[in-house]
Formats: C-alpha cells, sequence, structure tokens
C-alpha cells in the first residue's frame, strides 16, 4: 500500500497534539520526520497527513507491558496469517479477532506496530483495507485516537480498496472529526464510484454532526 | 422489469479505476471472487420492478452474518441471465425473514465460462450500491418493528450490535 504523494500542510491537527512523534519505531519516526520536513509553500490540505503522531497516550489498566520485539513478531504473525484468509463484509475472520485482541491487549503500543505494518506496504491492499476495517468497528477507548489518525491516514492510499476500507471504518467510528480530512479526500478522489462512498459517509457524519453523538468508544 | 441482487464486495467492481496492467476491455480477476459457487450453483435475489422488496432483502441478508456490517450488492435486470444461456431455478433461501426466502434463486450449472460472462455483465450492466451500517440498523429495526425478521434468527455474535438495535428501537417508538 503505497501513500500518495499529496501536498499538505502545517495546521492545528484535529485529532492529535503537537508533541513529538513518540514512536519508538525508527520506520515510523524516520517517515514523520519526512513528513515534517516538507517546505511550507507544498502545503496545502487539512488532515492525518499533516499531524504529528503523538505517541504518548496512556495505556489502559488492562494492557499487559509490552516489549517492543514480541509485538513486532506476533503482529507479523497476525498480518502473514491474514494473507490466506478470504474476507467477507460482516463476518468474522481469524485475522479479525487476533487484531482485535492484539489491540486490547497491548493497546497503544499494538497500535504503534500496526501502523508501522500499515504505513510501510508489509501487507497487500485486501489485508491492509480489512484492517482499517477492523479498527473502526472496535470499542477500545485507549487507542480510540491512535485508530482515528490511522484511518484518516488511510484516505491518502494510492489503492482504492484501502481508501474504501478507510471510509468504512470511519462510517463505523462515526466521528464528525473526521468530516474535514474526509472533504478533502473528496475532492482528491478520481474514482467516481468511491467519491460517491465517501460522500455518503460524509452525509452520516455531518448528519452526527447536528445532534447524534459520535461513538468515541467511551 | 424486475431484478436479481447478488451480494458483494464494492471496491472490487470499481469501473472508473485504472490498473495500467490490465488490458483495455478485460475484467480483473477479484471479482470472481464474488461470484463462487457451491456445488456449481449461485445464490440470487429477487428484487421486484419497483425495488419495494429491495431493503427487506438486504435488512434480512444483513442479519444474516456474524456482525452488523455495511451490505454491498449489484442489482441487475434478470433477462440477462437467459440472454447469457445461465439457467436459473426458485430454491429457498435460508434468511431470518421468511418472505425473503421466497425470493430466492439459484443459478445452476454453472461453468467456469459461465462465471466469466456473467461477471462481464454484471460490471457492464449491474448497479453497484452500497448501505452503511447506519441504513443497515434502520433497515432492520423497520423490519423487527414490521414482525418481518425473527429476532431470535439475527446471527450477530455481539452484543454491543444488539444495543444499537435496540437503541433506535426505543428512539422509533
Amino acid at each position: 500500500m503505497a501513500i500518495r504523494e499529496t501536498p499538505f500542510e502545517r495546521h492545528t491537527p484535529p485529532t492529535d497534539s503537537n508533541a513529538d512523534t513518540g514512536f519508538d519505531n525508527p520506520l515510523v519516526e524516520n517517515f514523520f520526520k519526512k513528513v515534517q520536513s516538507v517546505p511550507h509553500y507544498q502545503l496545502q490540505d487539512i488532515d492525518a497527513r499533516t499531524i504529528k503522531y503523538y505517541g504518548g497516550s496512556v495505556e489502559s489498566s488492562t494492557s499487559k507491558p509490552a516489549d517492543a520485539g514480541l509485538l513486532d513478531k506476533q503482529a507479523n504473525s497476525i498480518f502473514a496469517g491474514a494473507k490466506e484468509e478470504i474476507f467477507e463484509d460482516g463476518m468474522e475472520s481469524n485475522f479479525s479477532r487476533n487484531l482485535s485482541e492484539f489491540i486490547v491487549s497491548f493497546g497503544h503500543s499494538a497500535m504503534e506496530t500496526i501502523i508501522s505494518i500499515i504505513l510501510s506496504e508489509q501487507t497487500n491492499n485486501e489485508v491492509a483495507s480489512e484492517t482499517y476495517r477492523i479498527l473502526g468497528r472496535l470499542t477500545h477507548k485507549t487507542t480510540y485516537r491512535d485508530r482515528l489518525w490511522l484511518l484518516e491516514r488511510g484516505l491518502y492510499s494510492a489503492s482504492a480498496r484501502v481508501r474504501d476500507g478507510a471510509i468504512l471504518g470511519l462510517a463505523f467510528l462515526n466521528d464528525p472529526i473526521a468530516i474535514a480530512p474526509l472533504k478533502s479526500a473528496i475532492e482528491r478522489e478520481q474514482i467516481s464510484e468511491l467519491r460517491h462512498d465517501m460522500e455518503q459517509v460524509l452525509t452520516q457524519l455531518e448528519g452526527n454532526k447536528n445532534g447524534v453523538s459520535a461513538k468515541k468508544d467511551s | 422489469m424486475a431484478f436479481l441482487l447478488r451480494k458483494i464486495r464494492k471496491n472490487r467492481w470499481y469501473k472508473t479505476e485504472q490498473l495500467d496492467w490490465l488490458p483495455d476491455g478485460e475484467l480483473p480477476a477479484d471479482p470472481l471472487s464474488d461470484l463462487g459457487t457451491k456445488s456449481n450453483e449461485l445464490s440470487v435475489y429477487n428484487v421486484s420492478a419497483d425495488e419495494s422488496n429491495l431493503g427487506r432483502i438486504i435488512a434480512s441478508l444483513a442479519a444474516n452474518v456474524d456482525q452488523l456490517s455495511h451490505v454491498d450488492f449489484a442489482l441487475f435486470d434478470e433477462n440477462v441471465i437467459s440472454e447469457l444461456g445461465i439457467k436459473i431455478k426458485k430454491s429457498k433461501g435460508d434468511l431470518p425473514d421468511e418472505q425473503v426466502n421466497n425470493w430466492h434463486s439459484d443459478l445452476y450449472e454453472l461453468s467456469a465460462p459461465n462465471i466469466l460472462i456473467l461477471a462481464k455483465a454484471i460490471n457492464d450492466k449491474a448497479r453497484i450500491d452500497r448501505k452503511l451500517p447506519a441504513q443497515i440498523l434502520k433497515l432492520i429495526a423497520d423490519a423487527l418493528t414490521s414482525g418481518q425478521i425473527d429476532r431470535t434468527r439475527i446471527k450477530w455474535k455481539s452484543q454491543e450490535d444488539f444495543e444499537k438495535l435496540d437503541k433506535l428501537l426505543a428512539n422509533n417508538t
């Protein structure tokens, strides 16, 4: 899954802080350093692409202490198994069960590992798309902001299938905070069918903004 | 003109997506994943010309899976099947709405070339659409309220999904 080469700007992020990236993983750390080094004149959009990821979320008291090496190993095993699965809408899979359990068990540390795998294109588009759907569906307060951030980031994927997974995840998360990045994604979208689906999700989120509360996993 | 409905994954069927490696006029392989046969048969649902039973069929399909989800579907003219020389027979469905089960058919004695020409016909002629989870909840709530769906036959595993449904039902009353 490649990330689109699109311009971005420095704005106050809608979902996160202005702190350093907070990532222990050099791959993700380098990615964000690259993002932050883009000259101001190239910066135009406002969404997750512009946001520095803050890794300082407070872990749930139920999260297990995490060893980075073991987490990487476990995550890689989960994603490797997913490549052999055929996913069907509405049906649980070994991947959805394992990934959800991994996130609930290890919280932010798990998300850090997952973000690394997704952004570094270590998995195929089908699995990445499925990951976004699972992230949106999961109810887990500790990782809410991490998941929202990655879902917004998914709107920039070069793969239409992955972008679709991201909007489905956002539809489940149902948080009006995603309205701005979604509008930006609609403007960029070249595939008319996908743009229509994005507009459908936008309508849902704007409906929430006007009264219905978002899920926020609380 | 009545229609046939097949549940699919919409993102496998984008017509306007440019795949550099794909020769003009050819269909990529992934859409065939949505036309997986069992005993060389393929399940479809009969939708009336005015689509008045479409929501009811979708609600029933959505209640027959592990969790609340969006539903993607292809809707195509039923005459396409006879034009392609594909055989179709009425058969009983196995969904939580007994009436919907009567709107079920099987395409049968399907060969591999049959599946390919069907996929091309769907790609060229079908309306491909999506209902989001929030819309699905409403359809199922309506079906429960009107007694179309038997609640005990909803297959969702998550209590959270039922809680969302109950919240909507409470708001509707």
